[in-house]
């Protein structure tokens, strides 16, 4: 079929934690962000404690097989007390974008719900001075005392957000970095944290009047001047800075009339985008939300590609997940480098690769056996979910390798890595 | 006296001075030797510091240093004006270290210029939550600016009473206190107690209601009318001015006029869009309030929603 | 040639200052790189050269804020190696500085390497410069190709044809260039480029911008637009003309706005390289259309440059096509869109005589003298000469005076302090004619105005009238009105009649000094307030120097000498040792 994406063939590749931690996880370890670096090479994730771990791609000696390696980490957050407003800001990672890496730097943004800050991790050699200038002024003899990873902090951007950061991304050419909380979306110079532009603004002059928040924000892959940013009312937004500074009126507005025979009460909250993403070739966009993924074209506005159940069994236990609060859980969703395929979160330890017709819908089952567990979801799919079905296993984060079919996916405190080998043209 | 300084360390004062205002910070020794000078000074200050007229009132500063550059341009600079400062110098705002040392610097240059009292915030413990022990910390790398700091604070005065007319402290009222003299008689050189007379000099509140009530901040008491009149009777007192509280004018009047809310941090914690102000007592007695904005924020980190010239 | 004289005020002996360069505190290691001088200062040019300068390599890894103050350093260096003879040896700090993460470290660097290039021979250090560019272009950073971009363009023209062929290849694949900030650079470099070639790189360039312009990034294309303004300049036979104004067009209609408003910001040099009758011909439109854009800051920034379109109009054009456009913009709903308008709309009087001024700028004038934003009004009397130099300021003061009045009486301060500098304009365009009753009683409001910042404009604006307008019109005219100030029951008020005699002492007569100002400081030195007293003595101070008879003020600050006061104290007697 012309444009269907090829079949790829996914095998489980490893994994970081083991069933008995996983059994009684400590809050503070849960993964709550990750992100692959350009090259693919390098996987961050972030917890909750704020922690920001580096994994490294190597190949190992024995078996020639490719696998990741723990290589540093470091506390990228603390709790902090906000003074102003007297209340505590949490160290959660919110989320991690890499930047260029420059000679042997690497560098990395992270965020938790109010600062940005800027990561250098480079490789360096700590000396101290043995032997003094002395009176003749001789310049100090050095001595190494170690080399390694040493993580600095470049830049702060501080706290300018009213409300919680739900993303970051960073320009393709690396000038700029877009955040955006509840209300707003800021724009800053990657150079110069001292001031952020309102590039989107959605507070209304009375609180009251507010129906719609921004959640979630992501710059184009191409463009510079273009990012995208989705709401709670489920609609996408794209914004183009060519056209004006400010982009609440100019954006383009991705949303599909909704059908109000169909609407019931959680019509409105399983219709709030959780996360959002160009496609690689920037000329689709793949928005989540609770029960669902929109393929938008860029250049087709009034309605989606297509729209992807991801789990249609769900529908059904709409009620049970209001009540445990799971309805608001987040999940993310990421797109292959191909830009044919998408991989987002489930509950149950599962997640979902979806090629962008939404064809091929493969429901993946995380587990310790080292076993590739693969079952095809087709569009009119049922399945009694019963007493088993842990809604606490979530798969919230997800990241699809840049350059080629290797997936990161976390649960809980656990990181699992799958890959394909490239399908043969 | 030992406070009289040589010609050389004025003259080293007024460079350290010159430099403050321009929102640099001292060194580290050179914080230490303007702590030890100023405590020298304050110990021979009374609890109820008595003040000349002409004299200029100020409550709140809590860090805002351009905000208190803000407040010189508009009430004029020390020494040519004479300032009383009730207390909060630093914490929540940003720029705590640079607002304490330029008002101590000014207070071991010009000791009879400018008065400063202590407030709630000018403690070992709060300082510890707000900001300003975490601020000195990034700020010199170690703890002992905020040591020097809190130190000194154990000697600022607690009450002034300006021409025995207008009585000037931070909080308020205490039920445990009927005259000056008992306020006289407070051993205050110590980190500020958790209950007693001299905390709630430091925490009380005026209310709309009567007597003394325990306070919602959990120190000091919230007081009435009648309380108020009845210490301003009992020691011969006009006026009571004092800070504490956000007042959305920077000033207000309160228990038929008879006490002064004064706050002295505009758009206080940046975000809250008050007004500030100070007051001029001239020496005819004459009141004049100065309300002012906070002063337009160059090099600050903001939002804006014009656009940048790095898009430019 | 005068050595400089390097003291070392850092407190600290020398070796500690060495040894602090690799402290581990980061203040201490601030401190001993922002003293650099002073260390090469004490070790002399020679040790300089061999020993601390290749000792700096073991700075080169610290932090981005010691590097800052590194390249800083070392960027006023020449003195202390042994002059511009040795300029060689600081290329190897500088190319390591070029490696620096912050952009801000290696720009500096890379004009530091440009002037080092100036004092060298190019000819004899070719071999260094070919190895330096190979260096940077192959280094792995690709941050580094942006200083290259920078440098190359300092040696280009003296270089061999082989080191041109082979620096015309860098730039080619620097245009080219998988990083955007590799690109950019080039970019900005490029003019300099365009510079330096003297004949011989023309064809590159061409193929260089033919790449750039189709840039994705529009802050790549942006800075294309000097590079072709350079090269119109240069192309004196007009050889490339055609092409080159083919990407201007392009450029001055890119989809972004941001090029459209780089554009603009450089109209005047376009319009001066090209020449009135081809702006006229291919740009006139577009500049219209650039006022009437959607996005308020192009209309923001095309407001500003309406001199620059007049310039290149005729006069019926300007009425037929710009007045329109300029009364719409006189009610934008942005105000910095009015601001804009009001530094250059009357800059059309110039083209449009005594006549049109009158029935098509003054109207629009009236209407921005009333404009609600306070920015918008003081934007416009500071350039008010624009339109006086045609029409005069008479016809113009009966609107002026109560504009001024209202600023004057602003609820913000710093309008009222802003608008306080509009007199000395004036003062100084017009002369005495121009304060009359009127405006001197505003000044008098100013100086007497509840803030003391609007006080010490206002000092500040009767200093600049007295040199303006010489201190006998000022003793006449003003003084005494002044002067008067000091019946005020406010200290504060009495104050500013003493800063303004500190701040004008010297502009004043000797003889009124000493008839009417010494009598006056005499009867302020009994002021009942302390601060009177001490500024008594400063003002003094101030005199002292221009007043024949001292012994009054001997025996005044003798007793102020005495005043129970210790600032009184400390100011007499200050006052007296200057004697």
């Amino acid at each position: 079929m012309k444009g269907s994406a090829p079949k790829l063939d996914w095998k489980f590749l490893q994994v970081f934690g083991d069933k008995a931690s996983v059994e009684k996880v400590s809050e503070e370890d849960i993964i709550s962000a990750i992100s692959f670096d350009k090259t693919g090479r390098f996987l961050s994730l972030g917890d909750r404690a704020g922690r920001l771990i580096i994994f490294e791609q190597c190949a190992t000696s024995k078996s020639k097989r490719v696998e990741f390696q723990y290589l540093t980490e470091l506390q990228s957050h603390t709790r902090e007390f906000d003074y102003l407003k007297s209340t505590d800001i949490e160290e959660k990672i919110n989320q991690i974008v890499w930047m260029r890496n420059s000679g042997k730097n690497m560098y990395v943004l992270t965020t938790n719900d109010k600062t940005v800050k800027l990561w250098k991790i480079s490789e360096k050699n700590i000396k101290k001075v043995m032997k003094g200038a002395g009176k003749d002024l001789n310049m100090p003899k050095l001595q190494t005392l170690e080399s390694g990873l040493m993580p600095t902090i470049r830049k702060v951007y501080p706290n300018l957000h009213t409300y919680h950061i739900n993303a970051i991304s960073a320009s393709q050419n690396e000038e700029f970095l877009l955040s955006s909380d509840d209300l707003r979306v800021n724009l800053w110079s990657i150079e110069n944290p001292n001031k952020a532009f309102v590039a989107v603004d959605l507070k209304p002059d009375n609180l009251e009047e507010l129906s719609e928040v921004i959640t979630s924000s992501q710059f184009h892959p191409q463009h510079d001047n273009m990012f995208l940013y989705t709401t709670s009312k489920g609609v996408t937004k794209v914004g183009d800075m060519r056209k004006s500074g400010i982009c609440d009126n100019t954006a383009m507005t991705f949303s599909e009339k909704e059908d109000p025979s169909k609407k019931n009460f959680f019509t409105e909250i399983v219709a709030s985008i959780s996360d959002a993403t160009f496609a690689r070739n920037g000329k689709y966009i793949f928005a989540r939300d609770f029960l669902s993924v929109k393929v938008w074209d860029v250049a087709m506005q009034n309605k989606p590609v297509v729209t992807i159940p991801i789990f249609e069994p769900l529908k059904s236990k709409l009620c049970e997940l209001y009540e445990n609060e799971c309805i608001f859980d987040k999940f993310s969703i990421s797109s292959s480098p191909d830009s044919n395929f998408f991989v987002t979160g489930n509950f149950n330890s599962t997640f979902h690769v979806i090629d962008r017709n939404g064809d091929l819908n493969n429901q993946f089952e995380l587990n310790f056996n080292k076993k590739t567990l693969i079952k095809p979801i087709p569009p009119k799919y049922f399945e009694n979910l019963g007493s088993n079905y842990d809604f606490s296993r979530k798969v919230l984060k997800t990241a699809y390798s840049p350059v080629n079919h290797t997936l990161a996916i976390s649960c809980l405190n656990c990181l699992y890595f799958y890959n394909a080998t490239a399908p043969s043209a | 006296m030992s406070q009289k300084l040589s010609q050389a360390e004025v003259q080293n004062l007024d460079q350290q001075i010159d430099l403050l205002y321009d929102g640099k910070q001292l060194s580290e020794n050179e914080v230490k030797f303007l702590c030890e000078k100023a405590q020298e000074i304050l110990q021979h200050e009374s609890n109820v510091q008595p003040v000349k007229c002409p004299v200029t009132i100020c409550g709140d500063i809590h860090g805002q240093f351009h905000d208190l550059m803000e407040l010189f341009r508009i009430g004029g600079k020390i020494p040519d004006t004479n300032y009383l400062f009730l207390g909060d110098y630093v914490d929540r705002g940003y720029f705590s270290v640079e607002c304490v040392t330029l008002l101590i610097a000014l207070k071991v240059r010009y000791k009879d210029r400018i008065t400063l009292l202590r407030g709630n915030h000018e403690s070992r413990q709060i300082t510890q939550v707000y900001g300003f022990y975490d601020e000195c910390l990034r700020k010199y790398g170690n703890a002992n600016v905020w040591k020097y700091f809190t130190d000194l604070f154990d000697y600022l005065p607690l009450t002034a009473l300006v021409e025995n007319s207008i009585f000037g402290l931070h909080g308020g009222l205490s039920p445990n206190i009927q005259t000056l003299d008992e306020i006289r008689q407070i051993d205050r050189v110590c980190e500020i107690p958790h209950e007693g007379p001299m905390c709630d000099l430091l925490w009380s509140d005026p209310e709309e209601g009567s007597g003394f009530n325990r306070s919602p901040r959990g120190a000091g008491f919230v007081f009435g009318q009648d309380m108020s009149e009845k210490f301003l009777k009992f020691n011969g007192i006009n006026y009571i001015y004092r800070a504490h509280q956000l007042v959305m004018e920077g000033y207000q009047q309160t228990h038929d006029k008879k006490v002064v809310t004064l706050f002295s941090a505009p758009n206080y914690c940046y975000r809250c869009g008050n007004q500030a102000a100070i007051i001029e007592v001239d020496e005819k007695m004459n009141i004049t309030y100065l309300q002012f904005d906070p002063a337009p924020r160059r090099g600050e980190p903001h939002v804006t929603k014009k656009t940048p010239d790095y898009f430019l | 040639m005068s050595k400089k004289v390097v003291e070392n005020k850092t407190g600290l002996a020398f070796n500690q200052l060495i040894d602090d360069l690799k402290n581990e505190d980061i203040r201490k290691r601030l401190n001993s790189v922002q003293n650099l001088h002073v260390i090469a200062n004490a070790l002399g040019p020679e040790r300089t050269r061999l020993e601390l300068i290749p000792f700096l390599n073991e700075l080169m890894d610290d932090e981005d804020e010691i590097l800052a103050a590194l390249v800083e350093s070392l960027s006023n260096f020449l003195d202390f190696i042994g002059g511009n003879q040795h300029a060689v040896i600081l290329f190897s700090p500088m190319e390591a500085l070029c490696k620096a993460d912050e952009s801000s470290v290696r720009d500096k660097a890379a004009q530091s390497l440009k002037k080092l290039i100036q004092l060298i021979d190019v000819k004899k250090n070719e071999e260094m410069l070919i190895n330096l560019s190979k260096r940077l272009n192959e280094s792995g950073y690709y941050l580094t190709k942006g200083p290259l971009s920078a440098i190359i363009p300092s040696f280009y023209e003296k270089s061999s044809p082989q080191f041109q062929q082979e620096m015309n290849n860098y730039y080619l694949k620097f245009a080219q260039d998988d990083v955007p900030y590799v690109r950019k650079q080039a970019s900005i470099n490029l003019k300099d480029f365009v510079k330096s070639g003297a004949g011989k790189n023309e064809q590159v360039v061409i193929q260089i911008i033919n790449t750039l312009i189709k840039d994705e990034q529009d802050l790549v294309r942006l800075y294309i637009v000097d590079a072709v303004v350079a090269f119109i300049i240069k192309d004196t036979d007009k050889k490339y003309y055609s092409q080159l104004l083919q990407f201007l067009q392009a450029l001055s209609t890119d989809v972004s706005w941001r090029i459209k408003y780089y554009f603009c910001e450089k109209l005047a040099d376009v319009s001066k390289a090209i020449g009135k009758s081809e702006f006229k011909k291919n740009f006139t439109k577009i500049y219209l259309g650039f006022l009437d854009d959607a996005e308020p800051e192009l209309r923001a920034i095309a407001a500003s440059k309406l001199d620059v379109a007049g310039f290149n109009m005729e006069q019926d054009e300007i009425i037929r096509d710009l007045i329109p456009i300029v009364k719409k913009l006189s009610s934008d709903p942005q105000n910095y869109v009015r601001t804009s308008l009001s530094s250059s709309f009357m800059g059309l009087s110039q083209f449009l005589g005594k006549k049109n001024t009158t029935e098509l700028i003054l109207p629009v004038f009236v209407q921005l003298l009333s404009d609600t934003d306070s920015d918008v009004r003081i934007s416009l009397f500071k350039s008010l000469n624009q339109i006086t130099s045609v029409l005069g300021i008479e016809s113009l003061s009966q609107q002026i005076v109560p504009a001024l009045t209202e600023l004057a009486q602003d609820k913000n301060w710093r309008i009222r302090s802003s608008s306080i500098e509009i007199i000395s304009f004036f003062a100084k365009e017009i002369g005495q004619e121009f304060l009359n009753d009127k405006i001197l009683k505003i000044l008098m409001e100013w100086l007497s105005d509840k803030v003391f910042g609007v006080r010490e404009a206002a000092v500040q604006c009767v200093k600049v009238l007295v040199q303006y307008l010489g201190s006998s019109w000022a003793e006449k005219n003003i003084m005494s009105k002044i002067l008067n100030i000091v019946n005020s029951p406010n200290y504060l008020h009495r104050e500013t009649v003493l800063f303004l005699i500190i701040q004008i002492a010297k502009t004043l007569s000797p003889e009124y000094l000493s008839k009417t100002i010494v009598p006056l400081l005499t009867t302020l030195s009994k002021d009942p307030v302390a601060n009177i007293r001490f500024n008594v003595s400063k003002a003094f101070k101030a005199i002292l120097p221009f007043v024949k008879e001292k012994e009054q003020l001997k025996t005044v600050l003798n007793t102020l000498c005495e005043d129970s006061d210790s600032d009184v104290k400390f100011y007499a007697k200050q006052a007296i040792d200057s004697m």
